[in-house]
């Protein structure tokens, strides 16, 4: 199930706000869990049921063994078990294939590929349960309640697309008597802040979506210099509002139930230096990746050489994250270049115009994210390379027949005594809407910045915000006959 | 304001407008899904994927036109001439037999008693054994099914606010009336027909070098599509006359056949589909290969396959006079003949003819 669904919205939602703080009123705090956790599960097992499985399996597990952890001396056995089968469960679902064609690439092997579906949000689940493993091997656990570990992993809000919840930001909330009871405070927060987030997803990033697949749905001979930066800026904002849309709505989601989930983004596209952008972006992967993996692998305690290789590393295994294909870990790398980069050149960098820090940032996010977006490595250079070697201002075909025109054509009809070309006026609506989503993006303040206040416009800017995205979950397809 | 007020002013402000949202939409129901037009607004009837199902559901009529663009140019004026029923038209371009045959069953589900059904059979799915569905993933289920639940992705729909339903107030403000069925899914007018729109030497299909041919299995799946799309419902519905048609598809569609080296495998296909047909006693198929001044004239089509109004009327007029029909009798004699034709013809002078 999809927050931006209609299932979710009018049914999952509000039965499982009135069976959880129901149960909790008639002091039944137990089934109140079980609800959430029941209700969780149907979430994740309505895409498909079979993934329950998986999940279900991967809780029991990790449950036991921080259970043995405690209970028996061999702390570390039960540490490398915990390890093996959360990284093994990661690989086999997400990695294997990618391991054997590349294996079959490298050798000219013909080994079969197994076509596993990756089940949803097992990057997100796995690296919470992986924190957890290694918390409870270092002492820093309690000893909770399976339901209470099983909601933490479970709790639909940030099961499938995070942000990446650790065991001690929930948890103890989960067993809070005070958090039981419909709070006002709370719940308006969480109507504001999920009310923005769906805004994001469904206005915002799925109009995106439209001219980045319709963009990428063609050949790669198709793009011209001015498609290619086109697809470029919409997909960095797609990929912003998308993500950032999501977690918003799971924080609000979180208020609604009077939890406080970790902020996730925190306007990236404002940061002046790379270092920065990874401060605001994604933060709580950031956060797992610098606990866990540079810090697991020594941190800044091993000289200056191991310094950078671990911080290189974080970026690698981020790029990896981030899914299957050579184009994630180029992304990665990238990422980790320029990140050790910046370090090794801190100090003239800083001196730098705050402007020009921030122009080098997201121009360099705007590159490396065509990478990220490309089916193949070939694809992403060709692509920026047209973007670099700017061929003229055309915006091209199809795209410029099958999108461009019939969403200008009024304006066409408007400007037509001034006899400007098509392809002008088509260019001139992407500079004026992405100039507007820029300065939109960069100047106005977070929603997590600002203290919430229950006031008439933010009532209003939370009716309309739902409105507006209830109504465009539906649309018509504008499916169009070619082969007439 | 407090946070108590500011959550009862929302969810109430909220309940309030999607309710009337809702009120608005079920009350002008543009898609008939609920009713048949109002009386006092004028309905602008122009999108075959959505408006088709409400069709069926609630206009009134003992007669229907089905198939895919073959027959979006029929007039339903003028089969109400020939026939003697009320028809409505639901065609829909592009579609495969599984689809048409999903538009049809609405027909029979609605409180019409259907006496009498015109379809097309086209040639472009006739050795498609995977049943491809060619609106797949966007066909609206919600609208052919009967869950009421569903129905919410009709009422709360962006498309059906801002362009659907306010072509509505539009349309009967701008004093026109109601789309007719003869001018519904029609796309003759303007329509520019002559092979020097279509047939260009340098798009010509290359000549296959693979002879493709219908295994045993193949046989046996479009048989049973054939069954399942075609003559399970005139075997449900013994009391209606089916007219199937093969349409004249041009012989420059053909051409094609003929490089990709495929017209044996369709003329097979066209052979097994209709010994399936024969299965039902209330199917009577009509083939127009055989009105070889219309297959072989491109003056009247405007590109391999689709052919102008005129043809659909001159269809309606064939079929009401029953020509053109096959029978268990001549069947294979009629489609040999056809195979001997579409084989022999020379296809290089017609495109010699048009430079």
């Amino acid at each position: 199930m999809l927050f931006n669904s209609y299932i979710f919205l009018f049914l999952m939602l509000p039965l499982t706000l009135a069976l959880y703080y129901g149960l909790n009123k008639i002091r039944q705090p137990k089934l109140a869990l079980i609800s959430l956790l029941g209700m969780s599960l149907w979430f994740y097992g309505y895409f498909n049921p079979s993934y329950l499985i998986i999940l279900c399996s991967s809780i029991l597990i990790n449950w036991f063994l921080s259970l043995g952890m405690r209970k028996y001396a061999i702390k570390k056995f039960f540490l490398s078990l915990g390890l093996i089968f959360n990284i093994g469960l990661i690989f086999y679902f997400k990695y294997f294939d990618f391991f054997i064609n590349n294996l079959n690439t490298l050798f000219s092997g013909n080994l079969p590929l197994m076509n596993i579906l990756l089940p949803l949000g097992i990057s997100f689940f796995t690296f919470q349960q992986i924190s957890y493993i290694i918390d409870s091997y270092h002492g820093k656990t309690d000893a909770y309640h399976f339901l209470e570990y099983a909601v933490f992993v479970a709790f639909f809000p940030q099961l499938i697309a995070g942000p990446i919840v650790l065991h001690d930001e929930l948890i103890p909330q989960l067993s809070d008597e005070t958090k039981k009871h419909f709070d006002f405070e709370y719940f308006s927060k969480g109507l504001y802040i999920f009310s923005i987030g769906l805004f994001k997803k469904v206005i915002v990033a799925d109009s995106l979506a439209i001219i980045v697949s319709s963009l990428w749905g063609g050949a790669e001979s198709d793009f011209t210099s001015m498609s290619a930066w086109i697809a470029a800026l919409s997909y960095t904002f797609q990929l912003y509002y998308d993500f950032s849309g999501y977690s918003d709505m799971a924080i609000g989601l979180g208020c609604m139930f009077n939890f406080t989930l970790p902020i996730n983004f925190n306007s990236p596209y404002k940061a002046c230096s790379i270092s920065e952008f990874w401060e605001r972006w994604h933060i709580t992967l950031s956060r797992f990746l610098r606990q866990y993996v540079y810090f697991g692998l020594g941190g800044s305690r091993k000289g200056k050489v191991r310094t950078y290789i671990n911080f290189f590393m974080v970026f690698f295994v981020s790029g990896l994250w981030h899914g299957a294909n050579w184009t994630f870990i180029v992304w990665g790398i990238l990422q980790g270049i320029a990140n050790t980069l910046e370090k090794f050149l801190h100090t003239p960098l800083e001196k730098l115009p705050r402007f020009i820090r921030w122009v080098f940032t997201f121009g360099f996010f705007i590159f490396s994210v065509m990478i990220f977006r490309a089916d193949s490595l070939t694809q992403g250079f060709t692509i920026i390379k047209k973007m670099i070697f700017i061929d003229g201002f055309s915006i091209g075909e199809p795209f410029m027949t099958d999108y461009v025109l019939p969403k200008i054509t009024p304006l066409l009809t408007l400007l037509s005594p001034l006899q400007i070309s098509d392809n002008t006026i088509g260019l001139l609506c992407f500079a004026v809407v992405f100039f507007c989503i820029t300065l939109f993006t960069v100047k106005v303040p977070n929603i997590h910045e600002k203290e919430f206040k229950p006031t008439y416009l933010n009532a209003f800017i939370t009716v309309a915000a739902c409105i507006a995205s209830i109504v465009s979950l539906s649309t018509f397809s504008t499916f169009l006959y070619f082969n007439f | 304001m407090n946070a108590k007020k500011f959550t009862t002013l929302v969810l109430s402000l909220l309940g309030l407008a999607l309710a009337a949202i809702a009120a608005l939409v079920i009350i002008v129901d543009p898609l008939f899904h609920y009713h048949a037009p109002l009386s006092f607004l004028e309905y602008k009837i122009d999108n075959a994927l959505y408006q088709n199902n409400g069709i069926l559901r609630n206009f009134d009529y003992d007669a229907v036109i089905v198939g895919t663009s073959m027959s979006q140019n029929f007039k339903t004026s003028q089969a109400e001439e020939l026939f003697g029923y009320d028809f409505v038209k639901v065609p829909l371009a592009g579609a495969n037999y599984v689809e048409t045959d999903e538009i049809l069953s609405q027909a029979f589900e609605s409180d019409n008693d259907v006496q009498f059904v015109i379809r097309n059979i086209d040639y472009s799915w006739m050795d498609d054994t995977e049943n491809t569905r060619y609106y797949a993933g966007i066909w609206p289920e919600y609208l052919y099914d009967d869950n009421i639940f569903n129905d919410i992705s009709y009422l709360f729909s962006r498309d059906v606010l801002i362009r659907i339903l306010r072509d509505v107030f539009l349309y009967t403000w701008q004093g026109n009336e109601t789309t007719t069925l003869d001018e519904y899914n029609n796309w003759d007018e303007g329509t520019l027909y002559g092979a020097e729109y279509f047939l260009f030497e340098d798009a010509r299909v290359e000549i296959a070098e693979e002879t493709p041919t219908l295994t045993e299995e193949d046989a046996a799946i479009i048989s049973q599509h054939a069954y399942e799309n075609f003559v399970q419902v005139a075997i449900d519905n013994p009391d209606t006359t089916f007219y199937l048609f093969y349409p004249p598809y041009s012989v420059a569609y053909w051409d094609i056949l003929d490089r990709t080296q495929k017209i044996d495998v369709i003329i097979d296909a066209k052979i097994l589909i209709t010994e399936e047909l024969f299965k039902a006693d209330n199917i009577r198929v009509f083939s127009f290969d055989t009105a070889r001044e219309i297959v072989t004239n491109l003056d009247l089509y405007r590109d391999y396959a689709h052919y102008n109004g005129e043809t659909n009327e001159f269809i309606l007029d064939a079929l009401s006079q029953e020509l053109y029909e096959i029978t268990e009798e001549n069947y294979l004699e009629v489609i040999e003949a056809d195979r001997e034709f579409y084989l022999n013809y020379d296809y290089d002078a017609m495109y010699a003819a048009v430079e």
